[in-house]
């Protein structure tokens, strides 16, 4: 599996990745705790737990300390190079079905 | 769909044929506009969702790229559109499919319940007739 590949799998290999993919791109300004983010995609801090630490893993949200809280936002840098190399990845694959 | 419509032409020659056409009454013409109309709302609807969801979860140039590969030339073929994300993004794109419903839902202001199995195919064909049902109420 290419790098690109693996960045496709551990972005959407569920549906709640999708749904933070889609909450912080759309509010890129967001920083909120763990359960505040949950909530705002209707689910619970326990049940996004592992998927927001994959996407930490992958670099697209950042983890941050503001006072006793532990807050969760987009990492705008890496998120832009990650969406380029899956972009890069569709060109290569459309360029290998045209060949 | 192509409505046929002909022109109504005041004659009392018997000898000039009437087309079947003809005998259509207005008011099923304007029901007949009204469901195109209808279907109109939705394909649009349907199409916003699709660009919005791909946008928002992998940004514009995927959109752009995935466009330009056909994604957006038929978009209520469930079975074309499940193709061109399976093609490019293998099992990761059941994910972009239920976004992309999920975001139709939201527009429709229909309850998402992302418990259940989802097929693609089904969840659009449940949003088509929810929406025809609300246009006629309306």
């Amino acid at each position: 599996m290419s790098e690109a590949q693996q960045i496709i799998a551990t972005l959407l290999s569920s549906e709640v990745r999708g749904d933070l993919l889609v909450l912080f791109h759309r509010n890129s300004g967001l920083v909120d705790t763990i359960d505040g983010v949950a909530r705002r995609i209707g689910r619970t801090g326990f049940s996004i737990e592992n998927d927001v630490r994959d996407l930490v893993k992958l670099g697209v949200l950042k983890m941050k300390k503001i006072g006793s809280s532990e807050v969760i936002l987009l990492d705008r840098a890496r998120d832009r190079e990650v969406l380029e190399a899956v972009a890069n990845h569709i060109k290569s694959v459309n360029r290998s079905e045209r060949s | 769909m192509a409505i046929r419509v002909s022109l109504v032409v005041e004659t009392s020659s018997p000898s000039i044929a009437r087309s079947p056409t003809y005998e259509m009454r207005p008011q099923s013409l304007i029901r007949e506009s009204a469901k195109l109309a209808d279907e109109k709302a939705f394909a649009s609807l349907l199409t916003d969702s699709i660009r919005e969801s791909i946008e928002d979860s992998l940004g514009k140039n995927v959109l752009a790229l995935l466009v330009s590969k056909g994604l957006l030339d038929d978009p209520e073929n469930p079975r074309e559109l499940e193709r061109q994300l399976n093609s490019t993004f293998g099992n990761a794109s059941s994910v972009l499919e239920r976004i992309i419903m999920k975001g139709l839902y939201q527009k429709l202001r229909i309850p998402f319940d992302s418990n259940l199995s989802f097929d693609y195919a089904k969840t659009l064909e449940v949003a088509r007739n929810v929406h025809l049902v609300e246009s006629r109420r309306k």
